[in-house]
């Protein structure tokens, strides 16, 4: 399966690697991370302290940051860090309290609805059991806890997957340009959470408030180190439908569509008379089944397999079937009537659609 | 890196399989790039998530969180904690 990186192989002697490859019994508050990632990486004492994480991503990509210098910083800095720190001979007795995944009020009614024990529990389920205990404590899921893990773009900075603590761009008019960010910056630490890499600068992010807040930054410019702070207003965490598309996430939420299918290339796209550079779908499936199994059943009248759909209320750009489902959900409103633009028999037409909870 | 639809059914499978799969891997292997890892058959990951530890890329990889935890304290050494957690 290919020869191992050397330096990284050498940096891996250094460690007691495990590999997870199942939620059953993770404690979710100890390792937190991005539980939409199907790749995570924490660099953790025996006691628990986490140290670094990586294998974070934004909207853009899967892997833009995955890089094998990004890994190779976050275990040189975890080394330097636990040498430098003295572990009590108490600590394995004091391991912090576990939040498992089989502790969420809704674990126990799902399994019993599923009829049998899981092969595995993946980490998406997470978001999913979030839902599902809002919704089976009668609460309405605060959508404020969607915008989870944001990127540092989110708040006008990007750094380098190479490098991942030097900032390669500062947006004009952000909070980074206002606390005085410059590229060319190395972000030592944010929110108090010491950074290494990319997804380090997400979980201090991810654990501020979203409301309006400020959170402390640290960095270096030529050797000289300066502190500053992110001054964030209201709903900072809260972006585009775009920028959540990427997340299992999104089927929980309210507002869905019912339907869905698969996209269809620019050629067939031209013969329907639609951009062939915009994003088209033809309907092959219903969600007719489960706890949403009435947006289906409702979308079935209006919609049919085999129509090819280009646009709801007018708006045409979608860049992908992730990306309508998300919008759909974070923007259309239960009882109201969305209008879908599609083609039917070679012509373009527009049905109603009344969105379902 | 994407997921299932809400029917469950894999998006891509063959691409996004591959792609997890190198990238899960991959870190053992050191490679980490997409186009460096080989797409692994179904049998590949099953035989690989039925042992306790296994050897990768010349690193042993214990597969038990809480044992992996003492086994750090024992040795005095950090964790190294990679979750591959499928789409």
């Amino acid at each position: 399966m290919g020869s191992p990186d050397p330096e990284l192989a050498q940096l891996f002697q250094r460690f007691v690697p495990v590999r997870v490859t199942d939620l059953r019994g993770f404690d979710l508050d100890t390792f937190e991370f991005d539980f939409d990632l199907t790749l995570a990486v924490l660099t953790a004492g025996p006691g628990g302290r986490v140290y670094h994480r990586f294998g974070g991503r934004d909207h853009r990509s899967a892997d833009r940051y995955v890089t094998v210098p990004g890994l190779e910083a976050a275990l040189r800095s975890t080394l330097a860090r636990f040498e430098a720190e003295v572990i009590d001979a108490g600590d394995m007795d004091r391991f912090p309290p576990v939040r498992r995944i089989e502790d969420f009020p809704s674990y126990g009614p799902w399994l019993e609805a599923r009829g049998e024990e899981p092969t595995c529990i993946h980490c998406h389920q997470v978001g999913e059991h979030e839902i599902r205990t809002a919704n089976l404590v009668g609460e309405s899921f605060d959508l404020d806890r969607i915008w989870r893990w944001p990127a540092p773009t989110r708040v006008g900075f990007d750094v380098d997957p190479d490098d991942q603590t030097r900032v390669v761009r500062v947006d004009e008019g952000s909070a980074a340009a206002a606390a005085g960010l410059r590229a060319g910056d190395r972000v030592a630490s944010l929110g108090g959470v010491q950074a290494a890499t990319f997804t380090d600068l997400q979980f201090a992010l991810h654990r501020a408030v979203p409301g309006a807040t400020r959170l402390p930054l640290t960095y270096e410019r030529v050797g000289e180190t300066a502190e500053t702070e992110l001054v964030l207003e209201e709903g900072w965490k809260r972006g585009d439908p775009l920028t959540f598309a990427w997340r299992p996430l999104k089927w929980g939420l309210p507002h869905g569509p019912g339907f869905g299918g698969r996209d269809i290339g620019p050629d067939r796209k031209a013969e329907l008379g639609l951009d062939p550079d915009a994003h088209a779908f033809a309907v092959d499936y219903f969600v007719t089944w489960g706890a949403f199994g009435h947006r289906g059943r409702a979308a079935e009248g209006p919609i049919r397999r085999g129509d090819v759909v280009y646009a709801v209320d007018g708006k045409d750009d979608f860049q992908s079937q992730d990306h309508f489902h998300a919008w759909f959900r974070l923007t259309r409103e239960e009882g109201a009537t969305a209008r879908i633009g599609l083609v039917r028999g070679g012509e373009k037409r527009v049905v109603e659609l009344v969105v379902q909870r | 890196m994407a997921t299932k639809d809400e029917r469950g059914h894999r998006i891509g499978p063959a691409v996004r399989r591959a792609v997890w799969a190198a990238l899960a891997l991959g870190c053992a292997l050191g490679g980490l790039s997409v186009a460096g890892g080989r797409p692994l058959a179904d049998a590949d990951v099953d035989a690989q998530e039925q042992a306790p530890s296994e050897l990768i890329g010349g690193v042993r990889w214990l597969r038990d969180l809480s044992a992996a935890r003492r086994e750090a304290y024992d040795k005095g050494k950090p964790l190294l904690i990679v979750v591959r957690c499928p789409p």
